[in-house]
């Protein structure tokens, strides 16, 4: 990745008289007295003031010159994505389209109104939500192999997603955090996705060892703003 | 001629979509009557005359479709060969846009039967428009000539130099752009409140003409409506805010004598404005013909009482004879027909006190501070563990024998921590409970607003209604300042004003009568408003002749109501109840009572509508009094909970008729259907789950039979449900508006434990038991989509040509989904399963042809048939069409013919 090349730490210097004498020493420095406290010091001011005119290490100003140098749309772009698992398939969502992640609470039944996509409605953090069963939606199955799961304790979650001011909410087997994910890695959707899941997948990362889709949330969106409620 | 068949739904689709395209147009044509204006402007406004043309045709406004034709071929003679327009050009242009400005927005009546004035208007724009088309056409046929301006000297055009605007009486409307629509809605809330106040200040005026002191609040309203009508450059009201300011003055200075007359105008002026500011922002841009001369009536009006022109004292005498203040009491008297004007936006602004909210944020704050009290608690318990554990360790690792001192007095140590942090923690626990209870009062008191500011418009109501009757009465206003939720206030105009209007014209006896029977001759009416053990009660009262009994017991009997002997056993109360039946007087014969029927069961339905009821006291003689008790605040209720189907539901407590628990063995399941006796009657007794169109329980119910009893009259239902819960105050939230009116459910709330609660919307589930206990199966759900039906996806951004063809298609019976533009339709047509799509070519975001394009390079949507629509029929544009993918090209005009439903229908291989 392109992070900035580390300061090596400090060497330990020579004459560090403060941790022999000093406050943290056996305060037998005769400046003590005057000073009460080496921070008041004039050559522990002195030393530090040195730690800025180290000389740079080898091929440091080097590495920076080349980070510099790459041209910012050259740098791998990546995509900001929630990574959860609905059943056996593990996804990612969009960061920007997630609003919160909660416990998971079980949906109010809406007469006349729920159905098997739209569950009901959910209080999240005191708003009422519109739940949806997304893994219906995707037509996925409940049941997951074992040693699919990535966290080692598995919380179910409700995920709150909002986008163009309308917020739904589904249920997810788990979720396991946020992950940025390089674009120039995806690779397209595998046939075996199946036909509902891929119309909703925009491609699929390796992610520690797992296969995981990425979602295309405004199309999610735009489907269950779609679905027929009142 | 077409326009006889204009239907009201479309031409108001028409309507929104006319002004949003004018806009268009005015900026483009302002851009080229500049320097700056170029092709992209003239496609722009190209595009928008072809969209006007099409919306015009598909509504029958032949007009209007003729002349954005006639703008349309204007413009695209600029383009090829490519010059610039014609000063004569974009002066016909203008005029041409303005027409179809204003002629859009007439009521439906003015559509049909266009006035003289709009047709001479339309010929005027046609006509120019052609000549100057030809004018430029011919001058750029010769090659030599490069001046941008084709003099008229050098070409023998028929145009004459700059056309003067071809426009109504009225002046031209100010330009759109000139108007500021940023601060509208303040704009809209000020007028509201200075009018009231302005409305108010007259009444009192005409009671004390002389007094000065009247005169100033009335004046400064007017002064106030004129500076925020400037603001936002409502020329028409500022001129009129300003004489009516004009006419203020002179009759503080003595210069003017205000009468009746006068009076009346300045009112009419005030209602002029209150309605004028609450039109469409396209509306206020360009104002219909009718607001004009409505407000040029209203100016004439006033600068008649201006100019001195004494009112003839005949005039004053006779006011029954005056039509005019009768139309007030009409406009006052529409009100609870027409829904709220405009739909409250999830963004539309409340008004609250300053102080209230200084208050809320002072208690804001302190809960914060109080929520950061909690991060050492946890410090200390966290301690507090350690040293528990450190105990423990200590207590295992003690020899036996080993002296036990320092453990004892380690665990006094822990034990006095803990008995402080307890002390603590209990009084957090307190203060926590205590502040989020204020927090929660202030934020419902925020809602209330004093019943004074509800009322404003009475006095005026009552002033026009008895100068309509000839009779006289004062209104007495008590308990202005008598808090009240804003929902229950907006919603207690229509009853109250209703109610007022029965006291003036039928409680109160005239003139002649109050004489007779040694009153004053001034009559009385009284309004208050007070709080009474947890409910508002808001009276109206007359001291008429009040309500016979004995002849109201009469005329039940008499209109087949109630059998003599019944009525005779009826208590006064009972036989009151009848006024709040439908039509219950109509019929005039008993002329006490006469009229006392119409619209009281109005009355009642509104008021029981906020959760309240109405109770009538009378004396013979002395007048009536008509009382609504009301919840204090609707955002609030107190409702029983009961468990259906496992879940929360909630019943108010004021639809509530009682909860009934017997044995099963009470069933009486004799009569076909189960009743089970409540009080000596008998209701049917029903499943909840079966009233809420929840699955049936599974076995059958064991137990004692626990219900909820609700009804009136003489038909009550038991519902049977799970368990009974408590009872308990919710604070209701409106259910999500996606949802749509769910039937049965008035509004969600959460319980104490956060779990979501359903509200029961008890009367509409009425009929729904009804239907049940009568064992009416229920029917199969209408949302069901049909099988067999072809599934049609339908993509236009005009919303009249969505409207137009989706109304086409199902009256032909394909089920159609709509989208609003290509970005849309492509979402759509990947989530939903489709037969057919019919696309737009001129689309916003995503255009048809790339819309199309996507539809065939996707492996899953390659073989879907398309069908394009759109106004370019030009041989061209139809090859682009079929090239990126369409199996068929028509013409928006192909709509109203039947060339559109037979070229679907082949596509689909169906015969229509």
């Amino acid at each position: 990745m392109n992070s900035a090349p580390q300061i090596p730490p400090v060497e330990p210097q020579a004459e560090s008289c403060w941790r022999r004498i000093g406050v943290w020493g056996d305060r037998t420095c005769p400046e003590l007295a005057a000073h009460s406290h080496c921070g008041n010091c004039p050559v522990f001011a002195a030393a530090g003031r040195a730690l800025f005119d180290r000389a740079a290490p080898d091929g440091y100003l080097g590495e920076w010159a080349d980070v510099l140098a790459t041209p910012a749309d050259s740098r791998e772009e990546t995509v900001s994505a929630l990574v959860l698992r609905l059943g056996p398939v593990w996804l990612a969502l969009p960061s920007a389209a997630v609003a919160s992640i909660t416990e998971l609470r079980a949906p109010h039944l809406v007469p006349h109104r729920s159905g098997k996509i739209f569950t009901g409605l959910v209080n999240i953090a005191g708003e009422l939500q519109l739940a949806f069963d997304v893994r219906a939606l995707f037509g996925l199955a409940a049941a997951a192999p074992a040693n699919l799961a990535l966290s080692s304790r598995v919380y179910p979650r409700l995920v709150l997603c909002r986008r163009e001011g309308r917020a739904f909410a589904f249920a997810a087997d788990e979720v396991y955090g946020s992950a940025a994910l390089p674009l120039s890695q995806m690779l397209p959707v595998p046939s075996s996705a199946g036909a509902a899941l891929s119309i909703y997948a925009r491609g699929q990362f390796s992610f520690r060892k797992r296969q995981l889709l990425l979602l295309d949330d405004e199309l999610l969106a735009a489907a269950l703003a779609r679905l027929q409620l009142s | 001629m077409a326009a006889a068949r204009l239907e009201e739904s479309l031409l108001d689709l028409f309507r929104s979509e006319a002004a949003a395209q004018s806009r268009v147009l005015a900026e483009a044509l302002a851009v080229l009557a500049t320097e700056a204006g170029g092709p992209k402007q003239i496609n722009l406004a190209l595009e928008a005359a072809h969209a006007l043309q099409g919306a015009a045709r598909l509504v029958g406004l032949d007009l209007a479709a003729q002349l954005a034709e006639a703008m349309a071929s204007a413009l695209s003679a600029t383009l090829e060969p490519k010059q610039p327009l014609s000063p004569e050009l974009l002066a016909a242009l203008e005029a041409s846009h303005l027409w179809l400005a204003q002629f859009s927005q007439f009521p439906t009546a003015d559509l049909a039967a266009p006035s003289a004035a709009a047709l001479h208007g339309h010929a005027t724009c046609l006509h120019e428009l052609r000549d100057a088309t030809a004018a430029m056409v011919a001058s750029a046929k010769k090659p030599a000539k490069k001046s941008p301006v084709p003099p008229s000297a050098e070409s023998p055009s028929p145009v004459p130099p700059p056309a003067p605007l071809p426009h109504f009486e009225a002046p031209p409307p100010p330009p759109a752009s000139k108007l500021d629509f940023s601060l509208l809605d303040l704009y809209r809330s000020e007028a509201e409140t200075q009018v009231a106040g302005l409305a108010q200040g007259i009444v009192e005026l005409e009671g004390d003409l002389a007094n000065p002191k009247k005169i100033e609040p009335v004046m400064r309203a007017a002064h106030s409506l004129k500076g925020a009508a400037r603001i936002i450059g409502l020329d028409l009201v500022v001129q009129l805010a300003h004489t009516m300011e004009d006419a203020l003055v002179a009759a503080q200075q003595g210069r003017l004598a205000l009468d009746a007359a006068g009076i009346d105008s300045l009112l009419k002026a005030g209602d002029w404005i209150a309605q004028f500011s609450q039109l469409p922002q396209e509306q206020l841009a360009a104002p219909p013909a009718a607001q004009t001369t409505a407000q040029a009536q209203c100016l004439a009006d006033l600068r008649d009482a201006l100019s001195g022109k004494p009112a003839s004292p005949a005039k004053e005498k006779s006011p029954a004879e005056s039509p005019k203040p009768a139309a007030p009491p009409e406009t006052a008297n529409r009100k609870p027909d027409t829904p709220a004007p405009t739909p409250a936006s999830p963004d539309s602004v409340v008004r609250i006190s300053a102080a209230s909210l200084s208050r809320l944020m002072g208690l804001a704050a302190e809960t914060l501070i109080e929520a950061r009290r909690l991060e050492p608690f946890r410090g200390q318990l966290l301690k507090l563990k350690n040293q528990q554990r450190q105990f423990v360790s200590n207590l295992e690792a003690a020899e036996p024998g080993a002296d036990l001192a320092p453990l004892r007095a380690q665990a006094q140590d822990t034990l006095a921590v803990l008995r402080e942090q307890l002390e603590n923690f209990d009084h957090a626990a307190r203060r926590g409970t205590l502040l989020s209870g204020k927090l929660y009062q202030e934020v419902i008191a925020s809602r209330l607003r004093p019943f004074g500011e509800g009322v404003q418009s009475f006095p005026r109501l009552v002033r026009d209604v008895c100068r309509t009757l000839g009779k006289q009465a004062r209104l007495e206003i008590e308990g202005r300042e008598t808090p009240v939720d804003r929902d229950i206030l907006e919603k207690l105009e229509a009853p109250l004003g209703h109610l007022l209007r029965n006291a003036c014209d039928h409680g109160l006896e005239n003139s002649a009568g109050r004489a007779a029977a040694g009153k004053p001759e001034v009559g009385v009416i009284r309004l208050e408003a007070r709080h009474r053990a947890g409910l508002l009660v808001v009276q109206v009262g007359d001291d008429g002749h009040g309500i016979s009994i004995p002849r109201l017991r009469e005329k039940v009997v008499e209109k087949g109501l109630a059998t003599a002997a019944l009525a005779a056993g009826l208590s006064d109360d009972e036989v009151l109840q009848f006024l709040f039946l439908p039509g219950f007087s109509t019929a005039a014969t008993v002329t006490e009572i006469s009229g006392r029927g119409v619209g009281l069961d109005v009355v009642q339905d509104l008021v029981r509508g906020v959760g309240g009821a109405v109770r009538i006291y009378t004396s013979e003689g002395r007048g009536t009094v008509f009382s609504l008790q009301l919840p204090v605040t609707r955002s609030v209720i107190s409702a029983l909970l009961v468990e259906i189907a496992g879940e929360g539901y909630a019943f108010p407590l004021a639809r509530l008729h009682r909860v009934l628990r017997a044995p099963r063995s009470t069933i009486d399941a004799s009569r076909g259907h189960p009743l089970v006796s409540v009080d000596g009657f008998d209701a049917a007794l029903v499943c909840a789950r079966a009233a809420l169109g929840l699955p049936p329980l599974a076995t059958a119910p064991v137990g004692e039979l626990t219900a909820v009893v609700v009804g009136g009259g003489l038909e009550f239902f038991a519902l049977a449900v799970d368990r009974i819960l408590g009872e308990t105050d919710l604070v209701v939230r409106p259910l999500d508006p996606r949802l749509g009116q769910v039937p049965g459910i008035q509004s969600a709330a959460i319980a104490e434990d956060g779990a979501p609660i359903l509200i029961i919307d008890v009367d509409d589930l009425q009929p729904r038991l009804q239907k049940l206990a009568a064992g009416i199966a229920d029917a199969p759900t209408p949302t069901m989509p049909h099988p067999a039906r072809p599934r049609i996806l339908l993509v236009d951004d005009s919303a009249t040509v969505r409207e137009t063809a989706r109304k086409i298609l199902s009256t032909a019976g394909f089920d159609v989904e709509t989208a609003v533009d290509g970005a849309d339709g492509w979402n759509a047509v990947r989530v939903g399963k489709f037969d057919l799509v019919v696309s737009d070519v001129d689309m916003p975001r995503l255009d048809g042809l790339a819309f199309v394009a996507r539809l065939r390079a996707d492996a899953r949507l390659r073989s879907l048939p398309v069908v394009m629509v759109s106004y370019k029929d030009r041989e061209e544009d139809r090859a682009r069409g079929l090239a990126a993918g369409a199996n068929v090209y028509l013409a928006k005009s192909s709509l109203t013919d039947d060339t559109f439903l037979r070229a679907v229908c082949s596509l689909l291989k169906i015969t229509a």
